[in-house]
Formats: C-alpha cells, structure tokens, sequence
C-alpha cells in the first residue's frame, strides 16, 4: 500500500532522514516509533506531499507522490497530533465539506456523516466544533480522515494531547477502523503502538535501526531467551537459593534495561536486598532444577515470571545501542 | 473549489466579517450625502462663533458635487478598513493549520488562494457597491446626480483600485506568514505609489490616480486620461494573482 525507497530529507545543515525506505503492507496497522526529531512527522509530511524530497520515491497504491499536488492524497486520509477545523461548523457540515473537496455525492455524504459520527460517538452533536473538547476534536479528526474512504490513513501521534480516557477511545476507534483500512500510526507513546499495531518500525535519527512485528521484535531483542524473575516470600529464602544456585543473580538491575547493571551506592545495593527478596535467572534452562529445589525445601514463592521485553525496553535499548 | 468557494462565503458570514464590512460599507455610503447635506448647518454654527472673533463666513452652497466629493474622499479609509479585515484571511489559516486537510483531499493551495481572492473581490465589489448605491439614492433625493458627470466611470476606476489592493493581500500572504507582514506588505506598496506620485512624469502611470475621482466628475480630467493607470493597475492585478498562485504551489506546509 505505501512504499517508500531511498527518502531523504534535510532542513538547512540538518539529515532528517537518510535514504528511508520502508513498506507498509495493506490492512497492515504499521507502527511507526522513534524519539522527538527522529523524523517521523516529516516522513508522514513527505507522503502527503505537503513537503518535497531531496531524493528517493514515494507510491501510495503504486501511485507517486508529488509535492504541491499529489495525485496520492485521493487515496490517503489524515489525522494529525492536534487537528484543526473550521471552528463555525458543525461536525456534520465539516464532514460535508470534506466530501465535497473529494467530490463525493450528497446521497453518499449524508450517509457516510451518519455511519462515521456514530462510530466516533459524535452523532447527537449539533453544536459547532468551536466548544469541542480536545478529544471529541481528535474523534471528529478520525471522522474527517476516513470519509472518503482511504485506503491508507496516517495518524501522525494522535493519542499524544489527550488524557488517558481520550487515548482508550481513539485506539478502539483506530482498532475498529483496521477492516477499513491500512494505518500508519506514529507515536511515543510505546503501550499504544504496542496494543494496536501488527508491526513496528523504530526510526532513529531519520533512520530506520529495527522493525518487524512486534513478538518477533521482542524475540530478536532477548535472544530467545527472557529472563526470569524469581520472588520469594522471605530474603533468608531468596539467599539459601542464590547460594545454591550461582546462574541466579540478585534483582539489582534496572526494570526498564534488562542486561544492564545499575550501580547503586553500597548502602543503597544492601538495602534494596534486604527489602527486595528477588532474583533473577537469565537462562531458563535451570529452571526446572530450581524449581524442584524450591519445592524440596518447601520456599514461600511470592512470583515466578518470565520477563517479556516491552516495545519500551527495546525502544531504550536502540536508543541506548545508537548513542554508544 | 466550489466546495471552497461556499465554506468561505460560510466563513464569512459566521465569523461576522461579513456584517462588520457590511456596516462600515453602510456607514460611509450614509456618512457622505450626511456630511453634505449638514455643511450648511455646521457653518451657521461655526459663523456664530467666528464672528465673536471677527471673522465672517459667508454663505456655503451645497449640490450632488459636494456628496460624491466626501464619498471619494472617504474611500481611502474604507480601502483601510477593508484591508484589516481581510489581512489575515490566509496567514490564519496557515497559522491555525486548517489549510492542511484541506490540501491533504487535494485541493492544491494555489486554487485555495485562488478561490479566496475571488470571494474577497465579490465581498469587496458587493460592499462597495452598496456602499455607492446608498449615497446615490441620498444625493438623488436632496440633489440632482445629473451634476456630477462621468460619475460611472470615476466609480468603476475606485472599484478597480480596490480591486488591485485585493490582489495584493495573497501575494503578500505567500510571502509572508504574519497577517502583520501582509498588511505591512499592501500599505506599503500603497504607500509607494503615493510617494512616486510626486515624480510628474510617473504620475499618470499610478494606480492611485484612480481614486481621484472627483477630477472626472468636475471635468478636471477625461476618462481618457486615466487609460495608463487603468493599464498599470490591471496588469499589476494578473500579475499578483499569477505569482501568488506560482508562490502558493511551492509553499511547504
């Protein structure tokens, strides 16, 4: 549905992206990660047309895109962070406008305003946009953005200006939309690409450094091999089992970077023992043996589990990885 | 651009812009047979004074010429008005990024600038001439209009300077993305061309010989003498429009 291939885009003395390609397949809800000034809005302006490309080709549904006036955009709707109207309209006449500028029929117009502003709760609302909150703006904004039907929606960080409740109700509606459409979803916000894309892309420094679907992001990141977290009722416990087994570690390492060491002072590294009764077994090979021994000597197990790396580990890791 | 044509005749109405210009276009088309017709009366009460001082005034006639007279005037001040309304119909949008989703359903920015100067030249040529109707039915009723010759032509040479200030507003707008820059940008080539008129040989080329209306209605001047300036002015409209249509096409958004 959209491929980019050698992209490259510079801002005065600034590389904000260098020869980006990437392909999003259709029905596909692509994540797409990266710190702010990574480049993503540019990439996201590059595809609109709204900005021109020092080199490279950009197809929406094997058409080119084109700055000024892109014959793609008939195949593309927008949602961006904070969406802007026509504040003297009322959503059901900005949905009009918005099928006029596409040249849509009346008779399709008013049916596609019923079906939309149902889907994003804004059906009872006759008011005009100019005393909408941010969320029912970034609702209509998604009404807006699938009107004509695209075939490829880009969100540029939707969820990001909205209070948790407002982030909820915009995921569903995107997770609603994924029958409709392909989604290019840009964010920060790690738990939202998580939960609603099939496949992520981590830009760095208008680079893109790993992308796949996210469960084989977290396989290719661990190794296949995931720590685990051991946790037992009482510390004495947890150092019977640390001096039995020495695969096993003390839990003294940062949540959000697994493999990395944190360096605590050694009062605090004693005191966080003495109130932390966990361990950690970075190869689960021993587990059955240690488990056994847990069961012999009849420990108190408060927890027992195995450490899936979050997009957010990976993300800290890639950032990590590239600042070295 | 239908589409966009209706939602800023929408824009228009709903913002109020449309009846402020509507009401200063009032005004003035009131304020200039008023003016006329109350000299008389504002003279008597000046004599009264200036009598305690010694000096005498005598009687003031007062015909259709001193109404058109005010009206042509007033229309620097109405061109002001008009020009701060306007001035920032595009740099807002641009600022407020409403432009956007527009450009996005494909409607390139040059038609958009294209279809607001439109709606500005039809809001400009609506105003002004209800404004003009209205001291016409004025000076009409206290006066003869058949005074004041040539008054068509000498109307529709201010409605074309008025025009040439529309056209100004989105080139200025593509160069600049303060609606303070546009209307720095068109007072100031206004300003210019005031200035240039103090050089003899340009002073019939210059677009601001056409607010000088008054010259025709009193056969100062013949319509045939404003030809040049009538030139300048049209080709300085296509050009505006043309460079800011090319300009608007190479924005970044």
């Amino acid at each position: 549905m959209l491929t980019l291939s050698n992209v490259s885009k510079r801002f005065g003395e600034k590389q904000v992206l260098h020869n980006l390609c990437f392909s999003v397949p259709e029905h596909t809800i692509y994540g797409f990660v990266g710190q702010n000034g990574a480049g993503k809005t540019t990439s996201m302006k590059l595809i609109l047309g709204l900005i021109p490309a020092d080199s490279g080709e950009i197809t929406v549904n094997n058409t080119t895109v084109m700055f000024g006036s892109s014959p793609a955009n008939q195949y593309i709707g927008y949602l961006p962070d904070v969406p802007e109207f026509y504040s003297y309209m009322t959503p059901e006449e900005y949905l009009h406008f918005c099928g006029e500028l596409c040249g849509m029929s009346r008779k399709d117009m008013i049916l596609r305003s019923e079906e939309l502003l149902e889907l994003v709760g804004l059906k009872t609302e006759t008011r005009r946009i100019k005393g909408f909150s941010r969320g029912m703006k970034q609702r209509l904004g998604i009404a807006a953005a699938l009107f004509h039907r695209p075939k490829l929606l880009i969100c540029d960080e939707p969820t990001s200006a909205l209070d948790p409740v407002g982030r909820r109700e915009i995921l569903d509606i995107l997770a609603a939309a994924r029958e409709q459409t392909t989604i290019l979803f840009s964010s920060h916000i790690l738990s939202d690409v998580e939960r609603l894309c099939d496949k992520v892309a981590f830009l760095h420094q208008g680079r893109i450094v790993a992308d796949g679907a996210p469960e084989d992001l977290r396989q290719g990141f661990t190794g296949g091999t995931a720590p685990t977290d051991i946790e037992l009722e009482r510390p004495e416990e947890t150092r019977l089992l640390l001096a039995e087994f020495p695969a096993l570690r003390p839990a003294e390492t940062s949540p959000l970077m697994p493999g990395k060491t944190s360096s605590p002072k050694p009062e605090e590294t004693s005191s966080l023992k003495s109130e932390n009764p966990a361990c950690v077994l970075e190869n689960s090979e021993m587990l059955p043996e240690i488990m056994g021994f847990i069961a012999a000597r009849k420990l108190t197990v408060r927890r027992i589990e195995r450490r899936e790396m979050s997009l957010e580990d990976i993300f800290a890791k890639i950032s990590d990885m590239q600042h070295l | 651009m239908n589409a966009f044509i209706k939602k800023e005749f929408l824009e228009w109405l709903r913002t109020g812009r449309m009846m402020i210009l509507g009401s200063i276009f009032i005004l003035f088309g009131i304020m200039a047979p008023a003016f006329a017709k109350l000299t008389p009366w504002l003279m008597e009460v000046m004599a009264q004074q200036l009598e305690k001082t010694g000096l005498t005034v005598s009687a003031v006639n007062v015909d259709a010429l001193t109404s058109w007279e005010q009206f042509f005037k007033n229309l620097p001040l109405v061109l002001v008005a008009y020009t701060l309304l306007c001035g920032g119909i595009f740099t807002d949008e641009y600022r407020r990024g409403t432009l956007i989703p527009v450009v996005t359903r494909g409607l390139p920015q040059r038609r958009a600038a294209i279809a607001k100067f439109r709606v500005m030249a039809l809001m400009w040529t609506g105003g002004y001439f209800l404004c003009f109707g209205i001291t016409y039915v004025y000076t009409a009723a206290f006066w003869d209009n058949s005074a004041a010759t040539n008054l068509m032509p000498a109307v529709l040479c201010a409605w074309l300077f008025g025009i040439l200030v529309t056209a100004l507003i989105p080139f200025f707008s593509a160069l600049s993305s303060s609606s303070s820059g546009v209307l720095l940008g068109t007072g100031g080539s206004v300003a210019v061309m005031y200035f240039l008129s103090i050089l003899p040989q340009l002073t019939k080329y210059l677009p601001t010989r056409l607010l000088s209306g008054m010259r025709l209605l009193t056969r100062e001047s013949t319509l045939r003498s404003l030809y040049p300036a009538i030139t300048v002015s049209l080709v300085l409209v296509a050009a505006c429009v043309t460079l800011s249509s090319l300009l608007f096409h190479r924005r970044q958004m």
